[in-house]
């Protein structure tokens, strides 16, 4: 029975957890933009994140190797190093973003001026990862998270046309726009499988001590609570294109998200949204803080874990301090953190093959995994998306530009 | 080396240039209108929550504010360009348009719970929004 309380718990986690600024930013833009035409892209980005977050538990489960263990043992210090460097960069991106979308959620419900709450948010993100135990924070983030659910609830009360909503799913470019109509493409995958869920999600299976035992969590997790997260994107998506599409908006600030949920469902939609939003995106910039100080730990061999007092992790402590100060001070210059959403989720989108080739290498490994080496199936999806997602990434950057970061 | 001042002084007057006025072709000016189009729209929304006491106070001042600014962003873009040979009735027309609408959602931005204000602000925007 209390395996079944851990795994639906896990799950709940798991949903609540998923969406952040990325998928916020990217899945509302879309349905305003191509209504339902996208839907296709959540299923293929989250059928990669449900892959890979599989093969990257079930790695640290049986190898306790998390990701930059396997990125520095299996591509080398030369190239492990610029992977380092690109994750590195692209996590002090994504943190910026989050703490901006923090001070922009906690805006919209106080109504204080922005940089006031900036430096709120940083204080309050330093306070919660020095303070709480990691099942805490996990747990509580990822369940405050479910508020998000109300965009499910605002999509079907904006009564779409569920037919339209289905062809959503079959791929299909009936645009006049294929370079914005790409952008897109990119950026979905992009915040679906941003790396930092990735680090974050091994390193987590060794920080709460997982076995082998524990693969069934592990599979539920990723499959069950992943599959039902990406509902969640696709609601974003559903909302904006039942009501922004047919009135041509343009969403530009997170404001417009929490009004979709607004229109259908007046002031209690707008602050389970505001919440929602709150406490995913903060979850988002929590997960982000850890991945970085995990990534260079890992990389150079240092001690680390939340479960280790700083004095016995001491650069691990000091790396996910400097992360959060760097982060905080780039989205405090004023920079817009949905302009720096952009940015983190397309650039992020590059540096995916360097973080998902090593997982499937060590999966494959059967000195290291024994009886738990990847299966055909596992083998089937891994190399899939792995060829997708290097098609992806050589396409980011000039879909990038040739769509005007989207604007056409 | 002899060239570097020279070139120096040739990349110094290209950024110059780049901040003086631009000319908005028929493609840039129709992106703009969509983008005052837009602001309209989410203003119209917004504004018939608040007409009808469904939303809050704060985010109704923050989130009209913002739109506010993204009007007035265009205006400014406007108003620095040039229009392109035969479409400068048309940059002033999106320049009214912009200005109008930033205008009404500042009345918003200003009284965020007065839903007579706001009941006026919606018919404003849902006009300008046509």
């Amino acid at each position: 029975m209390k395996r079944i309380f851990d795994i639906a718990l896990g799950i709940l986690a798991a949903i609540g957890g998923f969406v952040d600024i990325g998928d916020i930013v990217f899945n509302v833009a879309a349905g305003a933009m191509f209504e339902y035409q996208l839907l296709w892209v959540v299923v293929i980005g989250v059928g990669a994140i449900i892959t890979y977050s599989e093969m990257c538990g079930r790695v640290a489960v049986v190898s306790q190797h998390a990701v930059f263990d396997a990125v520095r043992e299996r591509l080398g210090f030369g190239v492990g190093l610029v992977a380092l460097v690109g994750a590195q960069l692209i996590n002090l991106l994504t943190l910026a973003a989050e703490i901006g979308g923090i001070a922009v959620a906690l805006q919209l419900l106080a109504g204080l001026p922005y940089r006031v709450l900036l430096f709120l948010a940083f204080i309050a993100v330093a306070v919660v990862v020095w303070a709480l135990p990691f099942g805490w924070i996990e747990r509580v983030f990822g369940y405050c998270g479910l508020a998000m659910l109300v965009f499910a609830v605002a999509a079907i009360k904006l009564h779409p046309d569920w037919s339209q909503v289905a062809s959503g799913f079959i791929p299909s470019a009936n645009t006049s726009d294929p370079a914005v109509y790409g952008y897109f493409v990119v950026g979905l995958i992009g915040a679906a499988t941003v790396p930092y869920e990735v680090y974050f999600y091994s390193s987590g299976a060794i920080e709460e001590g997982w076995k082998p035992k524990d693969l069934s969590v592990n599979q539920s997790n990723a499959i069950i609570g992943y599959t039902l997260g990406g509902l969640l994107s696709c609601s974003l998506m559903i909302m904006a294109g039942a009501l922004f599409f047919p009135r041509e908006i343009t969403p530009e600030t997170l404001g417009t998200a929490a009004l979709g949920a607004q229109v259908p469902l007046g002031e209690i939609g707008l602050l389970l949204a505001l919440v929602g939003i709150l406490f995913a995106v903060g979850g988002a910039a929590i997960d982000t803080v850890f991945s970085g100080a995990y990534n260079m730990a890992q990389f150079f061999g240092w001690e680390w874990g939340k479960h280790r007092k700083p004095v016995e992790a001491p650069r691990y402590t000091i790396a996910w301090m400097v992360m959060l100060v760097l982060g905080f001070l780039i989205v405090f210059t004023g920079v817009d953190p949905i302009k720096v959403t952009e940015f983190s989720v397309i650039f992020s989108v590059v540096a995916l093959p360097l973080t998902y080739l090593p997982i499937l290498l060590v999966a494959n490994d059967r000195t290291y995994m024994r009886r738990y080496v990847n299966g055909r199936l596992a083998n089937l999806f891994g190399i899939g998306y792995l060829v997708v997602i290097l098609l992806v990434a050589v396409a980011a950057i000039p879909l990038m530009f040739l769509s005007n970061m989207g604007q056409g | 080396m002899r060239r570097l001042p020279g070139l120096c002084v040739a990349l110094l007057l290209v950024i110059a240039g780049c901040g003086g006025s631009s000319t908005l072709t028929g493609d840039a000016l129709q992106k703009q209108d969509e983008a005052v189009h837009s602001a309209a729209a989410e203003g119209e929304l917004l504004a018939s929550d608040v007409a009808r006491d469904r939303t809050t106070e704060p985010f109704a001042r923050v989130h009209s504010g913002d739109l506010a600014d993204q009007a007035k962003a265009v205006a400014k873009r406007v108003r620095d360009a040039d229009a392109a040979p035969g479409l400068e009735r048309e940059r002033r027309q999106v320049l009214t348009r912009a200005t109008r609408v930033a205008q009404a959602l500042e009345e918003l931005h200003a009284a965020p719970d007065d839903r007579e204000v706001a009941e006026r602000v919606q018919a404003e925007l849902r006009r300008l929004a046509a």
